[in-house]
């Protein structure tokens, strides 16, 4: 028994290499884990650069919108990032810039839409604005997206954009009021009388009875902008679309008036269905306005639930079209739900060499 | 769906539309241009400063991301005949300017004629350079900007004003519909420019001249700023008179067309 205890002795008193396989294999871990959180960090910037999905409208189609951008869909706004130029697009890869700005994350919540409860008017003579909230309660609830862009030209010139919106809540009606004007160019105070034409609307349409015609607030609204003009002596003039929004178990009514190329549109089912336009066949950049004509054009729709009710200045509608332009492809995909603001912005800003004039919409979506 | 007051066809909304202008610059190489004013320097000659600034006018109307995109520009020269000195294209196009021929004359019918004759295939020729899936492309009425001294001549006698201006009331009537906007350098013919300018009902008119203290590069710069004016402004009652350029006086109705 001794011998046999001897002899196991030498054994025992080796090397024992367990603990230091141990801490080898941990510290190889812990560089591995390190390793794979810098290079997770570095793809999702990356991705970030890389995956813009803004709409973006080149000569030979659409940018191609994202895969599950589908309805109410999570990981939707993770996908909807802006489109940077290529050329830039592909240094900021290579250098593996971080362009987090405007690039949301996965994680992303959709975000808190504040009740409209006052009268918001937009007006960004100098830079681009968004507005988004909501209005009325339970299965009778619109959600509002508001934007002006100032245009390239008007960039380019060193000079204020010239469109103006506004959006209230009429308590007594139970209802939504959007305006969208566009000062002409070829006058200087254009600016001023758009943004005073939308002012007259929002006061006209907060304090409408019930009962009363929607359409018929056209006039009044024009009358504060002739005299307006007349008072301050401007060099100015404006289209006007102004339209009345009212949930209803079924959808909404829809009315609108207008005066002038701002248009209204309605998009339900992936389809746009034009509500009010003035286009011009001859090419030329004439249009009726305010305060010379102050005769409005009216119409009044039902827009089932899921419709999108847009106004916008000719900027930007001049660019949708009902047999699918390009713009309107693009939104009817990307419309089914409303973006964040910050991607509404960017759409209503949507890249395209031929569309250089200030932009406007108001997007309601009927829910 | 219910319509409260019956409102505009809706036909014109079916696709969405991009506006394009076609811009003419034209000018007169006629000897008389070729002519430095008395006690000038024949390289002060008016027809070497245009030759000159033509490249620059289309630099800087490049610099324009609204014309730069959306318009498309046109050179043409004349004497006893026209030429092109740059085809009807977008700006964004590199195309090279000719050099004018040398000729005599003063033809205002030959080229007033030719852009007539032009006009449809350049309109044609936008139209398909422009063309994009789900975009109709509308062709404005085009811009004529004709600089001149104002003194039509053609074989070896001064052409008669009804001889040239048939094809100038082709031009400026439908279909074609062109606004033209005469530009004379100082000690051209007042009347004449203003016979071949457009302007509104009121009597003013796109005539203009550019005073003697003027710098090339100055008028470089006003026939571009007219040119800006001219395009892409949403207007009340169609664009027909452009303000007058810094450096030039718009010419009054000459006395013999006030009666």
């Amino acid at each position: 028994m001794r011998r046999a205890e001897v002899l196991t002795e030498p054994a025992r008193a080796g090397y024992d290499l367990g603990p230091l396989v141990g801490a080898l294999l941990f510290l190889i871990a812990v560089f591995a884990l390190v390793l794979w959180l810098r290079r997770r960090r570095d793809r999702v910037v990356t991705r970030s650069v890389q995956t813009g999905a803004g709409v973006m409208l080149r000569e030979g189609g659409t940018s191609r919108p994202p895969k599950q951008a589908g309805a109410g869909s999570r990981s939707a706004p993770s996908q909807q990032r802006f489109r940077l130029p290529s050329a830039r697009l592909g240094k900021f890869a290579r250098l593996g810039k971080p362009v987090r700005g405007l690039a949301f994350g996965p994680s992303r919540r959709r975000p808190t839409e504040p009740v409209l409860t006052s009268a918001v008017l937009i007006h960004g003579p100098w830079f681009h604005t968004v507005y988004h909230g909501c209005g009325g309660s339970g299965g009778a609830r619109v959600v509002i997206r508001a934007a002006t862009v100032r245009g390239v030209a008007h960039a380019f010139d060193g000079t204020p954009a010239q469109d103006a919106c506004g959006i209230t809540w009429n308590q007594e009606r139970q209802s939504l009021i959007a305006a969208v004007a566009d000062g002409l160019g070829s006058k200087p105070d254009s600016g001023d009388v758009a943004h005073h034409a939308v002012a007259g609307v929002l006061r006209e349409g907060q304090r409408l009875a019930t009962g009363k015609d929607f359409a018929a607030i056209l006039e009044p609204a024009a009358g504060h902008v002739r005299r307006f003009v007349e008072k301050n002596q401007f060099s100015g003039a404006t289209t006007l679309v102004l339209s009345e929004i009212r949930p209803t178990p079924d959808g909404a009514e829809v009315t609108v008036s207008a005066v002038g190329d701002s248009e209204a549109w309605f998009l339900h089912d992936g389809t746009w269905t034009v509500l009010h336009h003035e286009r011009r066949s001859d090419g030329e950049n004439v249009t009726r306005h305010l305060p010379s004509q102050a005769r409005g054009r009216a119409r009044r729709v039902r827009v089932p639930h899921g419709s999108v009710v847009v106004l916008a200045s000719d900027g930007f509608a001049s660019a949708l079209g009902m047999d699918g332009s390009p713009l309107g492809r693009e939104l009817a995909a990307r419309w089914r739900q409303p973006p964040p603001p910050v991607e509404f912005l960017a759409q209503v800003g949507f890249e395209d060499e031929y569309f250089t004039d200030d932009r406007t919409a108001v997007a309601v979506w009927i829910r | 769906m219910t319509t409260q007051q019956p409102t505009a066809s809706f036909e014109g909304a079916r696709s969405a539309r991009i506006r394009t202008y076609l811009i003419y610059i034209v000018l007169d190489t006629s000897e008389s241009m070729r002519t430095p004013a008395r006690g000038a320097a024949p390289q002060d000659a008016p027809l070497q400063h245009f030759v000159n600034l033509i490249p620059r006018m289309l630099r800087d109307l490049a610099d324009s991301p609204v014309i730069n995109s959306i318009a498309s520009v046109g050179v043409l020269a004349f004497n006893d005949r026209p030429e092109v000195l740059r085809p009807m294209t977008s700006l964004v196009q590199a195309v090279a300017i000719g050099k004018p021929r040398l000729g005599y004359g003063t033809d205002y019918a030959s080229v007033l004629k030719f852009m007539v004759e032009q006009h449809p295939k350049d309109v044609r020729a936008v139209n398909l350079g422009r063309a994009r899936e789900g975009l109709t492309v509308d062709v404005a009425r085009p811009w004529v900007f004709f600089i001149t001294d104002g003194r039509p001549y053609a074989r070896s006698a001064n052409q008669e004003t009804a001889e040239w201006m048939v094809h100038r009331d082709r031009l400026v009537n439908l279909p074609i519909g062109a606004r033209i906007a005469a530009i004379g350098l100082p000690g051209a013919d007042r009347d004449t420019l203003w016979e071949l300018a457009t302007g509104d009902d009121n009597g003013s008119r796109n005539a203009f001249i550019s005073d003697r203290r003027t710098t090339p590069r100055e008028l470089s710069g006003s026939v571009v700023d007219a040119i800006q004016q001219s395009i892409g402004m949403s207007t009340s009652a169609g664009m027909l008179t452009i303000e007058s350029p810094v450096g030039m006086r718009r010419i009054d109705r000459p006395r013999r067309a006030q009666g």
